[in-house]
């Protein structure tokens, strides 16, 4: 299907400058996504540098909204059309990745809470859990793609 | 899985990236393809057997007896 559409738009253009093509319109999603999320932590850091990650801080109301909707916007939008991009050897290890880091969050999320609940340790936190799963999705994704 | 698609690729001089653009999928796919590290999908496959005028069987072989089961 893929030859046959290739071959109506793109004549006898070498595979090299296609997987090229490809590789540069994954890069510029990439990139605008990396822009936005830019401009969303600035945002949120200069306006709010003094209590960032105080838990008994509010933001202001229309700051919070704005940023959820660009994230949401953002993200959603961003994994459309980042999504039309991938293969199916690339799409198998975004797979594999998200199964590890719900493994991991499963795993260390009921163990935290418990040690909490046991006073060794302090009350999980949920920012942390957030950014942990991010990590271990990442790094298994290297890893499936890389080994 | 193993496969005969490096060496199909060498007779032809084309680079991984060049048989990615090809079919449609990425350097590291047709690497991972090559290594036995990533099963290509029954489209895949076909994609890859209309590519090299060959049948699937004659590009992968499961370790079946004769290449088949």
């Amino acid at each position: 299907m893929m030859v046959a559409k290739m071959g109506a738009t793109e004549g006898a253009a070498s595979g090299e400058v296609l997987e090229r093509n490809r590789r540069r319109r994954k890069f510029w999603i990439i990139g605008t996504l990396f822009v936005a999320g830019f401009v969303g932590g600035f945002t949120a850091g200069f306006t709010q540098a003094d209590d960032l990650l105080d838990p008994n801080h509010f933001w202001p109301p229309a700051l919070a909204i704005s940023l959820a909707a660009a994230f949401l916007v953002v993200v959603i939008v961003g994994a459309i059309f980042y999504g039309r991009h991938l293969d199916e050897f690339e799409k198998a290890a975004k797979q594999k990745s998200v199964v590890a880091a719900a493994g991991a969050y499963v795993l260390v999320y009921p163990v935290w809470l418990l040690l909490w609940k046991g006073g060794l340790v302090r009350e999980p936190m949920h920012f942390v859990i957030f950014i942990g799963f991010v990590a271990v999705m990442g790094l298994a994704k290297l890893f499936h793609r890389v080994r | 899985m193993q496969n005969r698609l490096r060496v199909l690729r060498a007779e032809r001089g084309w680079s991984q990236a060049e048989l990615g653009g090809r079919i449609g999928v990425s350097r590291q796919a047709v690497n991972a393809i090559e290594t036995g590290k990533h099963d290509p999908s029954l489209p895949l496959a076909f994609r890859l057997a209309r590519l090299f005028g060959a049948s699937i069987e004659e590009i992968f072989n499961d370790g079946g007896e004769n290449g088949r089961d």
